[in-house]
Protein backbone atom coordinates (compact mmCIF):
# COMPACT_ATOMS: atom_id res chain seq x y z
CA UNK A 1 0.00 0.00 0.00
CA UNK A 2 1.53 3.44 -0.37
CA UNK A 3 3.43 5.27 2.36
CA UNK A 4 1.55 7.98 4.07
CA UNK A 5 1.43 11.39 3.21
CA UNK A 6 2.92 14.01 6.07
CA UNK A 7 2.06 17.70 5.27
CA UNK A 8 1.54 19.40 1.69
CA UNK A 9 3.17 22.92 1.30
CA UNK A 10 2.37 25.50 -1.74
CA UNK A 11 4.37 28.35 -2.15
CA UNK A 12 3.92 31.21 -4.32
CA UNK A 13 6.48 32.87 -6.51
CA UNK A 14 8.43 35.11 -4.14
CA UNK A 15 8.33 32.55 -1.37
CA UNK A 16 5.75 33.30 0.76
CA UNK A 17 3.81 30.66 2.29
CA UNK A 18 0.07 30.66 1.17
CA UNK A 19 -1.14 26.58 1.95
CA UNK A 20 -0.02 25.04 4.92
CA UNK A 21 -1.59 21.13 5.36
CA UNK A 22 -0.28 18.66 7.74
CA UNK A 23 -2.11 15.01 7.55
CA UNK A 24 -0.97 13.54 10.70
CA UNK A 25 2.67 13.74 11.78
CA UNK A 26 4.54 14.18 15.10
CA UNK A 27 6.02 17.44 13.81
CA UNK A 28 3.13 19.64 13.25
CA UNK A 29 4.20 23.25 13.11
CA UNK A 30 2.40 26.53 14.16
CA UNK A 31 2.16 29.12 11.75
CA UNK A 32 5.49 31.22 12.07
CA UNK A 33 7.56 28.01 11.71
CA UNK A 34 5.44 26.82 8.57
CA UNK A 35 6.30 30.50 7.16
CA UNK A 36 9.91 29.98 7.97
CA UNK A 37 10.50 26.57 6.56
CA UNK A 38 8.40 27.73 3.38
CA UNK A 39 10.83 30.71 2.65
CA UNK A 40 13.76 28.54 3.28
CA UNK A 41 12.88 26.18 1.14
CA UNK A 42 12.14 28.49 -1.47
CA UNK A 43 15.89 30.49 -0.82
CA UNK A 44 17.92 26.44 -0.97
CA UNK A 45 15.53 25.88 -4.08
CA UNK A 46 17.10 28.94 -5.64
CA UNK A 47 20.87 28.42 -4.49
CA UNK A 48 20.41 24.78 -5.94
CA UNK A 49 19.84 26.75 -9.26
CA UNK A 50 23.29 27.99 -9.04
CA UNK A 51 25.06 25.27 -7.78
CA UNK A 52 24.19 23.82 -10.90
CA UNK A 53 27.29 22.16 -12.67
CA UNK A 54 25.22 22.02 -15.57
CA UNK A 55 22.95 24.79 -17.45
CA UNK A 56 19.24 24.34 -17.40
CA UNK A 57 18.80 23.34 -13.85
CA UNK A 58 15.40 23.85 -12.59
CA UNK A 59 16.02 23.24 -8.61
CA UNK A 60 15.81 20.62 -6.66
CA UNK A 61 12.90 17.72 -7.13
CA UNK A 62 13.53 15.88 -4.14
CA UNK A 63 15.14 15.95 -1.09
CA UNK A 64 15.68 12.77 0.26
CA UNK A 65 16.62 12.55 4.55
CA UNK A 66 16.52 9.95 7.07
CA UNK A 67 12.91 10.00 8.01
CA UNK A 68 11.52 11.91 5.21
CA UNK A 69 11.30 12.49 1.50
CA UNK A 70 10.36 15.38 0.54
CA UNK A 71 9.06 16.22 -3.52
CA UNK A 72 8.74 19.30 -4.80
CA UNK A 73 7.08 20.29 -8.24
CA UNK A 74 7.53 23.78 -9.37
CA UNK A 75 5.02 25.39 -12.43
CA UNK A 76 6.09 27.34 -15.01
CA UNK A 77 5.00 30.63 -13.33
CA UNK A 78 7.14 29.67 -10.38
CA UNK A 79 4.68 28.20 -7.97
CA UNK A 80 6.17 25.50 -5.82
CA UNK A 81 4.25 22.48 -4.84
CA UNK A 82 6.02 20.18 -2.18
CA UNK A 83 5.30 17.21 -0.39
CA UNK A 84 6.45 15.44 2.66
CA UNK A 85 6.18 11.67 2.87
CA UNK A 86 7.70 8.81 4.48
CA UNK A 87 10.83 7.44 2.50
CA UNK A 88 9.99 5.58 -0.96
CA UNK A 89 6.74 6.59 -1.42
CA UNK A 90 6.08 6.32 -5.04
CA UNK A 91 3.90 7.93 -8.09
CA UNK A 92 3.99 11.82 -5.58
CA UNK A 93 5.63 13.16 -9.03
CA UNK A 94 1.94 12.87 -10.35
CA UNK A 95 0.09 13.39 -7.14
CA UNK A 96 2.21 16.73 -7.25
CA UNK A 97 0.80 17.36 -10.92
CA UNK A 98 -2.67 16.69 -10.11
CA UNK A 99 -2.63 18.95 -6.99
CA UNK A 100 -1.50 21.63 -9.49
CA UNK A 101 -4.68 21.15 -11.84
CA UNK A 102 -6.93 21.20 -8.66
CA UNK A 103 -5.23 24.71 -7.85
CA UNK A 104 -5.68 25.76 -11.16
CA UNK A 105 -9.45 24.60 -11.49
CA UNK A 106 -10.38 25.67 -7.67
CA UNK A 107 -7.83 28.21 -7.12
CA UNK A 108 -6.82 30.56 -9.99
CA UNK A 109 -10.51 30.48 -11.37
CA UNK A 110 -12.03 31.48 -8.66
CA UNK A 111 -12.35 34.98 -9.36
CA UNK A 112 -12.97 35.68 -5.98
CA UNK A 113 -9.33 34.87 -4.57
CA UNK A 114 -5.81 37.34 -5.07
CA UNK A 115 -2.84 35.98 -6.68
CA UNK A 116 -0.04 35.16 -4.15
CA UNK A 117 -2.55 35.21 -0.79
CA UNK A 118 -3.28 32.61 1.39
CA UNK A 119 -5.46 29.95 -0.50
CA UNK A 120 -9.09 29.86 1.56
CA UNK A 121 -10.90 28.07 -1.18
CA UNK A 122 -13.52 24.92 0.55
CA UNK A 123 -13.71 23.67 -2.71
CA UNK A 124 -9.82 23.03 -3.24
CA UNK A 125 -9.40 21.54 -0.02
CA UNK A 126 -12.26 18.82 -0.59
CA UNK A 127 -10.92 17.89 -3.25
CA UNK A 128 -7.11 18.36 -1.87
CA UNK A 129 -8.56 15.83 0.80
CA UNK A 130 -9.49 13.48 -1.14
CA UNK A 131 -6.57 13.43 -3.73
CA UNK A 132 -4.08 12.54 -0.47
CA UNK A 133 -6.06 9.53 0.63
CA UNK A 134 -4.11 7.03 0.21
CA UNK A 135 -6.15 4.43 -1.99
CA UNK A 136 -6.11 7.62 -4.51
CA UNK A 137 -2.83 8.12 -4.60
CA UNK A 138 -2.23 4.69 -5.71
CA UNK A 139 -4.88 5.05 -8.37
CA UNK A 140 -2.66 7.92 -9.58
CA UNK A 141 0.25 5.82 -10.33
CA UNK A 142 -1.58 3.71 -12.41
CA UNK B 1 75.72 9.53 -7.86
CA UNK B 2 73.62 10.21 -4.86
CA UNK B 3 70.79 7.77 -5.64
CA UNK B 4 72.99 4.93 -5.93
CA UNK B 5 74.54 5.94 -2.60
CA UNK B 6 71.39 6.79 -0.89
CA UNK B 7 70.14 3.17 -2.59
CA UNK B 8 73.68 1.21 -1.34
CA UNK B 9 72.27 2.44 2.47
CA UNK B 10 68.75 1.59 2.22
CA UNK B 11 69.45 -1.90 0.97
CA UNK B 12 72.07 -2.94 3.81
CA UNK B 13 69.57 -1.16 6.40
CA UNK B 14 66.06 -3.02 5.49
CA UNK B 15 66.93 -6.54 4.11
CA UNK B 16 67.09 -7.67 7.42
CA UNK B 17 63.69 -7.48 8.25
CA UNK B 18 62.21 -7.81 5.13
CA UNK B 19 61.68 -10.60 2.85
CA UNK B 20 61.39 -10.48 -1.35
CA UNK B 21 62.68 -7.60 -3.01
CA UNK B 22 63.93 -7.38 -6.90
CA UNK B 23 67.38 -7.33 -7.15
CA UNK B 24 68.50 -4.24 -8.65
CA UNK B 25 69.38 -1.62 -6.11
CA UNK B 26 67.47 1.57 -7.59
CA UNK B 27 64.74 -0.93 -7.57
CA UNK B 28 65.30 -1.92 -4.32
CA UNK B 29 65.08 1.18 -3.07
CA UNK B 30 61.98 1.93 -4.32
CA UNK B 31 60.62 -1.05 -2.86
CA UNK B 32 62.14 -0.63 0.52
CA UNK B 33 60.88 2.71 1.11
CA UNK B 34 57.30 1.58 -0.22
CA UNK B 35 56.49 -1.05 1.97
CA UNK B 36 55.63 1.23 4.98
CA UNK B 37 52.34 2.03 6.09
CA UNK B 38 50.34 3.99 3.86
CA UNK B 39 49.96 7.26 5.61
CA UNK B 40 53.92 7.81 5.71
CA UNK B 41 54.08 6.19 2.04
CA UNK B 42 51.61 9.39 1.12
CA UNK B 43 54.63 11.61 1.63
CA UNK B 44 57.64 9.39 0.72
CA UNK B 45 56.47 7.60 -1.94
CA UNK B 46 55.94 10.82 -5.28
CA UNK B 47 59.26 11.38 -4.17
CA UNK B 48 60.90 8.50 -5.38
CA UNK B 49 59.24 8.60 -8.86
CA UNK B 50 62.09 10.71 -9.22
CA UNK B 51 65.81 9.64 -8.16
CA UNK B 52 66.90 13.14 -6.94
CA UNK B 53 67.78 13.10 -3.62
CA UNK B 54 66.95 16.51 -3.28
CA UNK B 55 63.58 15.70 -3.14
CA UNK B 56 64.09 13.24 -0.46
CA UNK B 57 66.15 15.33 1.73
CA UNK B 58 62.55 18.31 1.76
CA UNK B 59 60.69 15.02 2.62
CA UNK B 60 62.93 14.40 5.60
CA UNK B 61 62.75 18.60 6.49
CA UNK B 62 59.36 18.37 6.82
CA UNK B 63 59.08 15.41 9.44
CA UNK B 64 61.21 16.57 12.08
CA UNK B 65 64.66 18.62 12.45
CA UNK B 66 66.95 17.50 10.15
CA UNK B 67 70.27 16.16 11.26
CA UNK B 68 73.54 17.39 8.99
CA UNK B 69 75.16 14.74 7.67
CA UNK B 70 73.30 12.72 4.10
CA UNK B 71 73.80 9.32 5.89
CA UNK B 72 72.41 10.83 9.15
CA UNK B 73 69.32 11.62 6.72
CA UNK B 74 68.78 8.46 5.72
CA UNK B 75 68.76 7.04 8.21
CA UNK B 76 66.47 9.26 9.86
CA UNK B 77 64.01 8.30 6.95
CA UNK B 78 65.08 4.31 7.82
CA UNK B 79 64.19 4.83 11.83
CA UNK B 80 60.80 6.42 10.93
CA UNK B 81 59.97 3.75 8.32
CA UNK B 82 60.67 0.82 10.62
CA UNK B 83 58.05 2.07 13.21
CA UNK B 84 54.97 1.60 10.82
CA UNK B 85 53.95 -2.52 10.00
CA UNK B 86 55.16 -3.27 6.44
CA UNK B 87 52.36 -3.53 4.15
CA UNK B 88 51.79 -4.86 0.65
CA UNK B 89 53.99 -2.69 -1.70
CA UNK B 90 52.29 -0.05 -3.28
CA UNK B 91 52.81 0.95 -6.83
CA UNK B 92 52.56 4.24 -7.70
CA UNK B 93 49.95 4.51 -10.81
CA UNK B 94 50.14 7.86 -12.84
CA UNK B 95 47.02 8.59 -14.59
CA UNK B 96 45.74 10.42 -17.41
CA UNK B 97 42.55 12.44 -16.89
CA UNK B 98 40.55 11.49 -19.59
CA UNK B 99 37.07 13.08 -19.23
CA UNK B 100 33.94 10.52 -18.83
CA UNK B 101 30.96 10.97 -19.36
CA UNK B 102 29.17 11.30 -15.56
CA UNK B 103 29.53 14.40 -14.03
CA UNK B 104 31.40 13.60 -10.93
CA UNK B 105 32.69 16.75 -8.61
CA UNK B 106 34.06 15.92 -4.80
CA UNK B 107 34.45 18.16 -2.01
CA UNK B 108 35.53 17.22 1.47
CA UNK B 109 34.45 20.06 4.11
CA UNK B 110 35.18 20.22 7.88
CA UNK B 111 32.77 21.55 10.57
CA UNK B 112 33.12 25.51 10.18
CA UNK B 113 33.15 25.26 6.24
CA UNK B 114 36.97 25.17 5.79
CA UNK B 115 36.64 23.35 2.20
CA UNK B 116 39.53 20.28 2.56
CA UNK B 117 39.44 18.85 -0.63
CA UNK B 118 37.50 19.73 -3.85
CA UNK B 119 38.17 17.26 -7.28
CA UNK B 120 36.37 17.60 -10.22
CA UNK B 121 36.17 15.15 -12.92
CA UNK B 122 33.81 16.58 -15.45
CA UNK B 123 32.04 19.96 -14.79
CA UNK B 124 31.28 21.41 -18.27
CA UNK B 125 29.26 24.94 -16.06
CA UNK B 126 30.79 27.16 -13.24
CA UNK B 127 29.86 29.93 -10.85
CA UNK B 128 31.74 33.00 -11.17
CA UNK B 129 33.81 32.09 -8.58
CA UNK B 130 35.64 29.24 -7.00
CA UNK B 131 35.80 30.04 -3.29
CA UNK B 132 32.04 31.40 -4.02
CA UNK B 133 31.00 28.03 -4.87
CA UNK B 134 32.54 26.42 -1.73
CA UNK B 135 30.63 28.87 0.22
CA UNK B 136 27.26 28.44 -1.27
CA UNK B 137 27.47 24.72 -1.17
CA UNK B 138 28.70 25.07 2.30
CA UNK B 139 25.68 27.22 3.04
CA UNK B 140 22.85 25.27 1.58
CA UNK B 141 24.16 22.16 3.10
CA UNK B 142 23.84 24.01 6.59
CA UNK B 143 20.23 25.41 5.63
CA UNK B 144 19.46 22.02 4.69
CA UNK B 145 20.42 20.22 7.22
CA UNK B 146 18.77 22.56 9.33
CA UNK B 147 15.69 22.56 8.01
CA UNK B 148 15.51 18.65 7.65
CA UNK B 149 15.90 18.59 11.61
CA UNK B 150 12.95 21.41 11.74
CA UNK B 151 10.45 19.43 9.14
CA UNK B 152 11.02 16.32 10.94
CA UNK B 153 7.37 14.67 10.62
CA UNK B 154 8.84 11.78 13.27
CA UNK B 155 9.70 13.82 16.29
CA UNK B 156 7.72 16.53 18.27
CA UNK B 157 10.25 18.21 20.10
CA UNK B 158 12.90 19.87 17.75
CA UNK B 159 14.72 23.15 18.32
CA UNK B 160 14.21 26.75 16.45
CA UNK B 161 15.10 26.82 13.39
CA UNK B 162 18.58 27.96 12.49
CA UNK B 163 19.86 26.46 15.60
CA UNK B 164 23.17 25.30 14.75
CA UNK B 165 23.02 21.05 15.13
CA UNK B 166 25.34 18.81 16.27
CA UNK B 167 26.77 16.35 13.96
CA UNK B 168 24.08 13.23 14.01
CA UNK B 169 21.73 15.65 15.96
CA UNK B 170 18.18 15.61 14.84
CA UNK B 171 17.66 14.56 11.02
CA UNK B 172 19.56 14.80 8.64
CA UNK B 173 19.29 14.30 4.67
CA UNK B 174 21.85 11.95 2.92
CA UNK B 175 20.85 13.37 -0.94
CA UNK B 176 18.79 15.49 -3.06
CA UNK B 177 17.99 15.61 -6.60
CA UNK B 178 17.39 17.91 -8.77
CA UNK B 179 16.89 17.86 -13.02
CA UNK B 180 20.80 18.45 -13.68
CA UNK B 181 22.40 16.83 -10.98
CA UNK B 182 22.04 15.00 -8.12
CA UNK B 183 23.66 15.48 -4.69
CA UNK B 184 24.64 12.82 -2.21
CA UNK B 185 26.34 14.02 1.31
CA UNK B 186 27.44 12.46 4.25
CA UNK B 187 28.05 13.95 7.60
CA UNK B 188 30.88 11.85 10.11
CA UNK B 189 30.77 12.47 13.50
CA UNK B 190 33.91 14.30 13.87
CA UNK B 191 32.10 17.19 11.58
CA UNK B 192 33.85 15.88 8.68
CA UNK B 193 31.13 16.11 5.42
CA UNK B 194 31.90 14.56 2.54
CA UNK B 195 29.67 15.45 -0.81
CA UNK B 196 29.66 14.28 -4.31
CA UNK B 197 27.44 15.68 -6.97
CA UNK B 198 27.06 13.11 -9.85
CA UNK B 199 24.82 12.52 -12.72
CA UNK B 200 20.49 12.96 -11.54
CA UNK B 201 20.02 9.01 -12.74
CA UNK B 202 22.16 7.67 -10.10
CA UNK B 203 21.36 5.45 -7.39
CA UNK B 204 22.40 5.57 -3.93
CA UNK B 205 25.89 6.45 -3.07
CA UNK B 206 25.95 6.33 0.50
CA UNK B 207 27.82 3.01 0.27
CA UNK B 208 30.44 5.24 -1.66
CA UNK B 209 30.85 7.81 1.06
CA UNK B 210 31.45 5.48 3.52
CA UNK B 211 33.90 3.82 1.83
CA UNK B 212 35.44 7.69 0.55
CA UNK B 213 35.16 8.38 4.24
CA UNK B 214 37.96 5.19 5.33
CA UNK B 215 39.83 6.28 2.36
CA UNK B 216 40.24 9.93 4.27
CA UNK B 217 40.16 8.03 7.29
CA UNK B 218 43.65 5.29 6.04
CA UNK B 219 45.28 8.35 4.13
CA UNK B 220 44.64 11.61 5.75
CA UNK B 221 43.88 11.49 9.40
CA UNK B 222 46.86 8.46 9.98
CA UNK B 223 49.33 10.48 7.82
CA UNK B 224 51.31 11.88 10.71
CA UNK B 225 52.44 14.70 8.90
CA UNK B 226 48.72 16.01 8.42
CA UNK B 227 47.70 18.55 10.68
CA UNK B 228 43.52 18.58 11.19
CA UNK B 229 41.60 21.24 9.85
CA UNK B 230 44.49 21.77 7.00
CA UNK B 231 43.38 21.44 3.53
CA UNK B 232 44.28 17.94 2.38
CA UNK B 233 47.65 17.57 0.19
CA UNK B 234 48.57 13.80 0.70
CA UNK B 235 49.11 12.72 -2.83
CA UNK B 236 48.06 8.75 -1.93
CA UNK B 237 44.76 9.98 -0.87
CA UNK B 238 44.15 11.75 -4.05
CA UNK B 239 45.80 8.80 -6.20
CA UNK B 240 43.57 6.35 -4.58
CA UNK B 241 40.50 8.26 -4.61
CA UNK B 242 40.51 8.84 -8.25
CA UNK B 243 40.81 5.23 -8.77
CA UNK B 244 38.02 4.51 -7.07
CA UNK B 245 35.72 7.53 -8.93
CA UNK B 246 36.77 5.83 -12.15
CA UNK B 247 36.06 2.58 -10.77
CA UNK B 248 32.67 3.01 -10.35
CA UNK B 249 32.25 5.99 -13.09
Amino acid sequence: MAAAIYSLYIINKSGGLIYYKDYGSAGRMDTNDSLRVASLWHSMHAISQQLSPVSGCSGIELLQADTFDLHCYQSLTGTKFFVVCEPGTLHMESLLKYIYELYTDYVLKNPFYEMEMPIRCELFDINLTQAVQKDRVAFLGR
Amino acid sequence: MPSSLSSILLHSFILPSSTSFPSSPVATATAALLSSSPSFAAVVEIELVLPDLAFLLHVVDSCSSPPPSLTGLVVLVLANLLHHSCNRIRLLAIQGFGSTSLLIKNAIFRGNGVCLLYREWNRPLRTLNAQQDHKLMFGLLFSLKSLTAKMDPTSAEKGNLGVPQLPGQGCSFHSFRTNTYKLSFMESPSGIKIILVTHPRTGDLRDSLKYIYNLYVEYVVKNPLYTPGAPIRCQLFNTTLDQYMRGIA
